[in-house]
């Protein structure tokens, strides 16, 4: 009944908007990872694949990606963990609980650029944050220099993780109330212990909370580069940088543009392997729905 | 009748097996659990604790009674002086911010609209592509956009933020409008065609209004995440008058060094505006936040 | 006059025939209920009337007028929809107004319809409402409202009553029914509730499958059921079918008695049948086709006995009160018509005089 085009004029200004400056940037810079352009003013000559080959080889771009697969692991287990834990705390609390919920929900509105610059001075060493409450607490003797060469890619990843705890514990709080509660009561009834209940019953129901968590988790871990941006610039000596700040730093300090979109194009491939088997399962669900 | 009272007896009953247990099982695990969670609580709190006890005290202070003693005195004037200096970069984010928004929300809601609502050939596809798009990362997109902006002599402008924040943003907006619109009843709009509205009608009178727990939710949403952007505030910009706050506080950071009591003023300056909002409509940010991933 | 005319209507999705040719005819003023059991084409069908669905092949006109590529405003007709659809963020008043105000009526010509309305459906007190501070039943009126307001030629009603509590299903049944003698429209009513097609309807319109199986009143297709299907689905408890054989003076089910009747000579002896029986037309006797008793449900008034007589499950209706219990036998005799149908075709061969066995 609908004349042919109604449905397509509604999608249009976004179909143009993210046609224009979204879609067409993205076939760009797999082109662009295929030449050797630097700066904006002339394109590159064309050189196939020749900046990936470099890639293989690039120091700074392996060490880089070792950072990212150790941000990666840690992202997957820690703060979902202690999400989960929060979340089944809170759930069971039944005074104060939003504003306890606030104060976990809170990191989620700062931004990375001030949750970087509050973590750099909380790790700043002798006078920060951390090591005065480590003093007070008389743990002095596990302080060490955070941000140093040792410990400051896993610094970076605490502070990250502060705020990626906040969002897997929404999350999973949601994941909670979406379970009703007559089949825990029935669990009980059948004589199940809380251990049992939780892993037999709760955690299999929470799986769709469980597999956004995860995947949000993994995407934050790949793409990670505003925080170190803030936090170190990728030093001392390159040992925080994540492959997300070496492509920023190849294309807009060295001006590699070539270069830099082709680490680019790595991250983006790393990311799409996540996402395709989220996209089949959402396809499976919308096709049920619309039939 | 008989049938209603039954099963508004069940879940008292059940209701007492749980308090029975909570009574005389649980209360030692319970407070064990309480306490566990008001730790992780406290710990949670300090850095947003700590940065706003530092950022009202003195730099003497600091340095004498260490970081966690009670302020000697108050000196409010740190968050003055931040705020006049953080001043044009608030003011930047806020002509970036707010268009963004909106602009975001009015072709996603629509597209939204369109997508749930229409039966149309290459609907599933089109929503497929969204959904992947709502993931594209934005390296994919930073050299490209960045050369055309130079290109079309946008670069260094406000527009140019906005246009990229739009649509940056339109893919996760388009997802959540679509997926509200497909829980509101179809027969709504039969009964709107019915009473004589047109495609245009029926979605400004009746879906958009229908549609304002999911836009409002959208709207803090968008707000916290574009007024937060780093990136491309870094990279589309050169001079400091058209630099959002994201990126003001790293030069106030760079200027002030050791003085942590500015740094956290200026922190705390920044991080105003999207913690008041996030404070006032949290329940707003939840929902949009778990609109969004319910799905799958 | 044809009010609305059906001709001939085909709907096809893709590969699947929806509605294999559909001929109804409804006169001006006429209360029509289309019924069937779900997905019999029922609610396609008026949606097809209501201009939502597209046709797929023949006519449908309203007033004389072929109304096949008009949009839904155009076609003169409003509608009451299951849900009711009442647009939440709009008050009572705006809901009832929506179409005059899109047509651009002028105010004090709209505010004079939505009271007229209001008071007709005793919504007065309730305009400035939103529909969620309303109950049920006052929801279903101010739907109904919505399409008094706007005076049409035809109303539509898609199964307006299902989301309604039995109680106050049967009271709305009335004033819907009164609401029709008062306004003189014409109605269309689908429903899948038989009762409530019996008890609304001048004409009913059973449909199965996408085809008519029969149209006629609400007695007419209570004593005159013109196949096996609508003699199943309209009345309840339904009518019991046995199978038989025509012999002399009666039917014969199974090794059961033979069911004496008047002359069947309009029948050859030896043909295969089924015979219906409505569960009020047995009576209790010494001798008789013999019930093996599954359970009696006493009312009261009536003793309604389910059981089965040689294998097929049958209802009967007693007035007076049975005892019986699991395993028990009864005997019967049919005392009311039989109603006699081809074992192949299912199609109704005519009505037989149970003989008053004394």
């Amino acid at each position: 009944m609908n004349a042919r085009y109604v449905p397509w004029l509604f999608l249009m200004p976004a179909i143009v908007i993210y046609g224009f400056f979204g879609a067409i940037p993205i076939f760009q810079t797999f082109y662009i990872s295929m030449t050797d352009q630097v700066g904006v003013a002339a394109p590159g000559e064309f050189i196939g694949l020749n900046n990936y080959i470099d890639l293989l080889s690039d120091d700074y771009f392996l060490n880089s990606l070792k950072n990212t697969g150790i941000w990666v692991a840690c992202f997957l287990f820690v703060p979902n963990t202690l999400a989960i834990i929060i979340a089944l705390l809170v759930k069971r609390t039944f005074w104060g609980a939003s504003l306890i919920k606030t104060v976990f929900f809170m990191p989620l509105a700062l931004s990375f650029a001030i949750v970087g610059v509050i973590w750099a001075w909380i790790y700043e060493p002798g006078v920060g944050l951390l090591d005065q409450l480590l003093t007070l607490v008389g743990l002095d003797f596990l302080i060490v220099e955070w941000l140093g060469p040792h410990a400051g890619n896993f610094s970076v990843i605490a502070a990250a993780a502060w705020r990626q705890v906040a969002f897997a514990t929404v999350v999973f709080l949601a994941g909670l109330s979406a379970i009703p509660q007559e089949l825990i009561e029935a669990a009980k009834v059948d004589g199940g212990t809380r251990r049992q209940i939780f892993f037999r019953v709760t955690l299999p129901l929470l799986k769709p909370a469980t597999t956004i968590a995860v995947s949000s988790a993994l995407i934050q871990a790949l793409l990670a580069t505003e925080i170190v941006l803030t936090m170190t610039r990728g030093g001392p000596f390159g040992t925080t940088e994540v492959v997300g700040y070496r492509m920023y730093m190849e294309t807009f300090w060295n001006y590699k543009f070539g270069y830099g979109a082709s680490i680019g194009v790595v991250v983006t491939l790393m990311t799409a392997t996540l996402v395709v088997p989220y996209v089949r399962r959402m396809a499976k669900a919308q096709e049920r729905e619309w039939g | 009748m008989a049938h209603t009272e039954i099963n508004t007896m069940t879940p008292r009953r059940d209701a007492q097996t749980t308090t029975f247990f909570e009574r005389y099982e649980e209360p030692m695990a319970r407070s064990l659990q309480v306490a566990l969670l008001l730790f992780l609580a406290l710990i949670f709190f300090l850095p947003i604790g700590g940065t706003l006890l530092t950022s009202i005290r003195t730099i003497p202070d600091i340095t004498q009674n260490g970081a966690w003693a009670m302020p000697e005195s108050y000196q409010w004037e740190n968050l003055s002086t931040a705020f006049f200096q953080m001043l044009p970069y608030l003011k930047a984010s806020v002509i970036i911010t707010l268009p963004s928004v909106f602009g975001t929300l009015l072709v996603a809601t629509m597209a939204g609209y369109s997508l749930s609502r229409m039966r149309f050939r290459g609907r599933i596809w089109m929503f497929l592509i969204i959904v992947s798009l709502s993931f594209v990362p934005v390296h994919t997109q930073l050299i490209p956009v960045f050369r055309l902006m130079s290109n079309i002599g946008l670069h260094d402008t406000f527009l140019a933020q906005i246009i990229v924040h739009i649509m940056r943003h339109i893919p996760f907006a388009v997802l959540i409008m679509t997926n509200f619109f497909n829980t509101v009843p179809g027969e709504l709009r039969e009964a709107a065609r019915i009473d004589g509205a047109n495609e245009w009608k029926i979605f400004q009178k009746i879906y958009v209004p229908v549609a304002r727990p999911a836009i409002s939710a959208l709207i803090v949403l968008e707000f916290t995440w574009i007024w937060n952007d780093l990136l491309w505030g870094l990279v589309l910009t050169q001079g400091a008058d058209r630099r959002p706050v994201t990126v003001g506080i790293l030069s106030f950071q760079g200027e002030y060094e050791i003085a942590y009591n500015m740094v956290a003023s200026g922190a705390v300056i920044a991080a105003i505006p999207t913690l008041a909002v996030f404070l006032i409509f949290q329940k707003h940010f939840i929902r949009g936040m778990t609109m969004g991933s319910v799905k799958g | 006059m044809a009010d609305v005319a059906i001709k001939e209507v085909h709907k096809h999705y893709g590969a699947v025939e929806a509605l294999k040719g559909i001929d109804i005819e409804i006169d001006t003023g006429e209360f029509v209920a289309l019924v069937g059991p779900s997905g019999c084409g029922k609610t396609t069908l008026l949606r097809m009337i209501a201009g939502l669905e597209d046709i797929t092949a023949g006519d449908i006109e309203i007033a004389g007028r072929v109304v096949n590529d008009l949009q839904p405003k155009a076609r003169d007709i409003a509608m009451v929809f299951q849900n009711y659809a009442l647009y939440p963020h709009m008050k009572v008043k705006d809901n009832m107004s929506f179409s005059m105000q899109l047509a651009g009526a002028p105010k004090d010509e709209i505010k004079q319809k939505v009271e007229e309305a209001a008071r007709i459906l005793n919504l007065s007190d309730y305009l400035e409402r939103f529909p969620r501070e309303l109950s049920g039943g006052q929801r279903q009126r101010v739907a109904m409202g919505r399409a008094i307001v706007r005076n049409p030629k035809v109303f539509l009603f898609d199964e307006p009553l299902s989301n309604l509590d039995a109680k106050l299903r049967v009271s709305m049944r009335a004033e819907i029914k009164s609401l029709h003698q008062r306004l003189g429209t014409t109605a269309v009513y689908v429903t899948h509730d038989q009762i409530e097609a019996m008890t609304m309807a001048d004409k009913i319109v059973v449909m199965s499958n996408g085809r008519v199986e029969q149209i006629g009143t609400p007695l007419e297709l209570y004593d005159e059921p013109q196949n096996l299907f609508v003699a199943a689905f309209i009345g309840s408890p339904s009518m019991n079918l046995l199978d038989a054989k025509v012999v002399d003076g009666g039917f014969q089910v199974a090794d059961q008695p033979l069911i004496a009747s008047g002359p069947t000579d309009w029948l050859d002896n030896g043909r295969d049948v089924v015979v219906g029986v409505r569960p009020d037309n047995f009576a209790l006797r010494e001798t008789g086709l013999a019930i093996d008793v599954t359970v009696t449900e006493p009312t009261g008034a009536e003793t309604q006995v389910a059981g089965h007589i040689a294998g097929t499950p049958v209802t009967c209706l007693f007035r007076e009160r049975v005892e019986g219990r699991y395993g028990d036998v009864l005997k019967v005799v049919p005392n009311g018509p039989l109603h006699v149908f081809d074992k192949l075709t299912g199609q109704r061969l005519g009505t037989a005089q149970a003989a008053s066995v004394n």
